[in-house]
């Protein structure tokens, strides 16, 4: 006979060997035990079924809204920087003049619109500051891989917003035209010109007139627009409209223009190669 | 054997259980039938004949066979025979060298397919199920007993 590892009887092993095959015998022959494997069975679905809806669905559900919220985010996201950029886009068709970059460049095809236009998005743009204080600047990073120079103009869907400045490869800053340090030269449609200042204050910038220089006559609502001298802006463009006119002296007026282009309308800007 | 460790094995032995079912989805197209949750009981009857005894192994098998839905006492007899050859040739089985052990073990599973095959699939049997399942056997003790051990180090089996 052979010895057992431990002190349990022979007969208690093959016994229960016996018990145990009676039962498989008694099931296999006469489904003794099917209404034990029915409730076995009837019970652990209603657990899963339970615990499913009561659950697991409650918590996947949830879980699942919180991604197709971020989802539906991310596309909205996207969606809106596409319009934005098509807004661009069609302000450039509209403004064709705006791609011929000054008076002292030649004519660029309107039809490569993607070759001279870098969209790029706002990083940081201190809202507080411009509308509290004098310095109007907006950090923004381009969305192609593309370097943006200093100096070149910085356009939205509603016109020019201002020129940038190079920080790096991908960073640059933006000085706005309502800048106190920027200055635009500018024109009306009766070719009278001068070089419009920042005056600090959102979307409004100021020319001082001397009037002994010639006699013109300003009113409010009159247009004016860039005259594309300096080098930097396209001639021809819409900038804004006189929105006030103060008399500084009997021989000295300042024209307070206001800007066409809100540069908190969005997000995203386009630089003009 | 404390009741946390035998509600833990039953637990752990419901998890093979349901590994091996649906392991053997995927293996059923090339006539292998995967069988952890046996070789698992033979590792630790091995291991600790003492603690596995014939009525642990009752429990678990009538566990299983509740839980895979087939005859009551199919895996309980199986499980109990093989706790039972453990037992009696328990010395002659600790001679063996790991490779002799992971063959023994094999066969045993062959037969276990074999048995399960006769009674579950009677008009299908094929031998080559019980061939091939031997060396899926084989190779799947190759790993049991790490996995044993690491399932089983913070239990006194």
């Amino acid at each position: 006979m052979a010895r057992l590892p431990d002190k349990s009887s022979r007969f208690i092993l093959i016994s229960v060997f016996v018990f145990c095959s009676s039962f498989l015998f008694l099931d296999f022959r006469f489904n003794t035990f099917k209404p034990i494997q029915d409730f076995y069975n009837s019970s652990s679905i209603f657990i899963k079924v339970f615990s499913k809806q009561v659950i697991f669905s409650p918590i996947y559900n949830s879980a699942s809204s919180i991604v197709n919220s971020r989802n539906i985010k991310e596309e909205n996201e996207e969606l809106k920087a596409e319009l934005n950029y098509q807004l661009i886009k069609n302000y450039i068709v509209s403004n064709k003049s705006i791609v011929n970059r000054n008076i002292f460049f030649g004519e660029v095809d309107i039809e490569k619109i993607n070759s001279v236009l870098i969209p790029s998005k706002v990083v940081s743009f201190d809202v507080n500051q411009y509308f509290c204080c004098d310095k109007h600047r907006i950090f923004l990073r381009p969305e192609i891989d593309d370097d943006v120079n200093s100096f070149k103009v910085l356009i939205n869907s509603e016109g020019i917003i201002g020129q940038t400045i190079k920080i790096n490869k991908n960073l640059f800053e933006a000085i706005l035209l309502s800048d106190k340090d920027h200055i635009i030269p500018i024109q009306d449609e009766n070719n009278f010109y001068c070089e419009a200042k920042g005056l600090g204050v959102p979307k409004k910038i100021f020319c001082d007139i001397d009037l002994t220089l010639g006699a013109n006559s300003f009113e409010e609502d009159q247009k004016f627009l860039s005259s594309g001298l300096g080098g930097i802006f396209p001639k021809g463009v819409e900038i804004g409209n006189i929105s006030e006119i103060k008399e500084l002296s009997n021989r000295e007026v300042r024209l307070i223009i206001e800007l066409n282009a809100d540069p908190l309308s969005s997000n995203f800007f386009g630089v003009l190669k | 054997m404390k009741l946390s460790e035998f509600a833990y094995l039953t637990i752990i032995f419901i998890v093979f259980s349901t590994i091996d079912l649906k392991v053997n989805a995927f293996l059923f197209d090339y006539l292998i039938i995967s069988n952890f949750t046996y070789l698992f009981l033979c590792y630790l009857s091995f291991r600790n004949p003492q603690k596995i005894n014939s009525f642990f192994g009752a429990y678990i098998g009538f566990m299983i066979d509740l839980h895979q839905n087939i005859f009551f006492g199919l895996h309980a007899s199986l499980f109990t025979l093989t706790i039972l050859i453990i037992n009696y040739n328990y010395f002659r089985l600790r001679m063996f060298s790991a490779l002799q052990i992971t063959i023994a073990f094999s066969f045993f599973v062959g037969f276990f397919v074999g048995f399960k095959s006769i009674l579950l699939a009677t008009m299908n049997f094929q031998y080559l199920v019980v061939f091939l399942s031997f060396f899926f056997a084989f190779i799947s003790y190759l790993l049991i007993p790490s996995i044993g051990k690491f399932l089983i180090q913070k239990t006194n089996i």
